[in-house]
């Protein structure tokens, strides 16, 4: 594969929330607006580019046995770095409505996904594209998702009223059961899409390869080396 | 020795217990360097809120404070100087809210009015208690660029309470509590939860408003 490649698969073939569908709790949680989205977005893939590129680092002598306890470590280190420069920098607002998920990013599937189906098998270089396209990926579909549900309950995008005359919240799509609504509508029409691609070439619609649950390698990989 | 298949166990805990050390060392280090700008966002935070609910004031209110308890809530007291004399209060409270505490920061004068209710942190419902919290200028696409108001922005719940003062033995309560205070439908929690705040704390400032004057003027000034 390519390195162009390695970058922009997480951004739609690979999407992290959409095809690989990891990180489902912060997805749901956070998009209540789109400023919301994209600060988690940004924030996930600032911790994504330091762990990638610190465990394909160590991964060559980092003992099997201990090794997602050892990711684990990583992976907190950068998150409390996020966390810390959040608080110093970020706006307070901002700050204030991401509250715990940001320490929550360092049980986020996606960064410890990547951590052991992609950063420990590749070098520094390609896991930093993994890592900062697979952010980029989350960031855009949680900014999509954020800017989709704001408009839909208060007629706004990034805290500013496109339709005037909408004074009253539409509540359901701010809450937790219209984002479950929201996202399972959207996977429906993206696999959709990928069936109708399928028939029309005349071939059976699979899952990509690689990535439904018979040969997903996100927690299989190493059981299979292990049985060798 | 081949590290990356070795079982022994002093081995695998030697590797973790470097990892975390090192990893330890990085974010000492690291949480040393981005203590000043965290503590410099903290006070940029805390003056925007008290320029909010008081008038033009030279000091630092958040280092000229009080603290009293009122039944088992712990309100703090910040007075802001002008000119060397006292010239408002803010006092800042928390209370039980529907999901987490409430705080807020009530702006007070010397006789004790309130000048200005602000919630600073909550955790309410979005769309039924949070807009209940919140004072946000509106910004549309047709005033995107202009500039923005001065001042506070309203919230018609929080707005309520401005100009009112405590009288001694008669609590504020919410409508559906047989009050006078008229709450928002769908958030009965929330705005309970603030007018037993704005309640508790302005009791507690006519409770002992000699000594919050006396205790925040700084010296020499604010004779009576």
């Amino acid at each position: 594969m390519s390195m162009l490649s390695d970058f922009t698969k997480g951004i739609w073939k690979e999407n992290p929330v959409l095809v690989l569908l990891l990180g489902t709790c912060p997805t749901l949680a956070v998009t209540s607006s789109a400023t919301n989205g994209l600060g988690m977005g940004l924030a996930t893939t600032g911790v994504l580019f330091g762990s990638n590129l610190v465990i394909s680092l160590i991964a060559g002598i980092v003992p099997k046995k201990v090794r997602i306890p050892v990711y684990i470590v990583v992976i907190a280190t950068f998150v409390t770095i996020v966390d810390l420069l959040m608080k110093a920098y970020a706006p307070p607002a901002l700050y204030a409505a991401l509250g715990i998920f940001i320490p929550l990013i360092v049980v986020n599937c996606i960064v410890l996904g990547r951590a052991e189906a992609f950063a420990s098998k590749n070098g520094p270089v390609r896991s930093m594209l993994d890592g900062v396209g697979m952010g980029l990926g989350f960031t855009l579909t949680l900014t999509m998702l954020g800017v989709l549900r704001e408009f839909l309950s208060t007629g706004a995008v990034f805290e500013t009223k496109i339709i005037t005359a909408w004074t009253t919240d539409f509540l359901l799509p701010s809450a937790a059961p219209g984002a479950f609504i929201l996202v399972g509508s959207i996977l429906a029409l993206k696999n959709y899409s990928n069936y109708r691609k399928a028939v029309k070439a005349g071939k059976l619609y699979v899952p990509p390869k690689g990535l439904d649950c018979r040969h997903c390698n996100i927690c299989s990989a190493h059981l299979e080396e292990d049985e060798k | 020795m081949n590290l990356k298949n070795t079982e022994n166990f002093f081995v695998l805990g030697l590797f973790l217990a470097v990892l975390g050390l090192i990893s330890a060392v990085l974010l000492a280090v690291f949480s040393d360097i981005v203590s000043e700008p965290i503590a410099a966002a903290e006070l940029r935070t805390t003056n925007e809120a008290l320029r909010q609910i008081l008038p033009a004031f030279d000091n630092q209110p958040s280092e000229n404070k009080l603290m009293l308890r009122q039944g088992d809530m712990e309100i703090t007291f910040m007075g802001a100087v002008k000119d060397g004399k006292l010239i408002a209060v803010a006092a800042s409270g928390a209370c039980k809210g529907y999901a987490a505490p409430v705080q807020g920061l009530i702006g007070f004068d010397l006789d004790g009015k309130i000048r200005a209710v602000l919630i600073t942190k909550q955790n309410e419902t979005p769309g039924l208690g949070a807009n209940v919290c919140q004072r946000q200028f509106k910004k549309t696409i047709f005033n995107l660029f202009e500039k923005r108001p001065e001042g506070i922005a309203p919230n018609s719940f929080l707005d309520q309470f401005n100009g009112k003062s405590a009288v001694k033995g008669k609590n504020w309560k919410v409508r559906k509590d047989g009050g006078r205070i008229d709450y928002v439908s769908g958030a009965t929690v929330t705005s309970r939860a603030i007018t037993e705040l704005a309640d508790s704390v302005a009791q507690c400032f006519l409770a002992n408003r000699a000594e919050i004057i006396a205790k925040l003027s700084p010296a020499g000034g604010n004779e009576k």
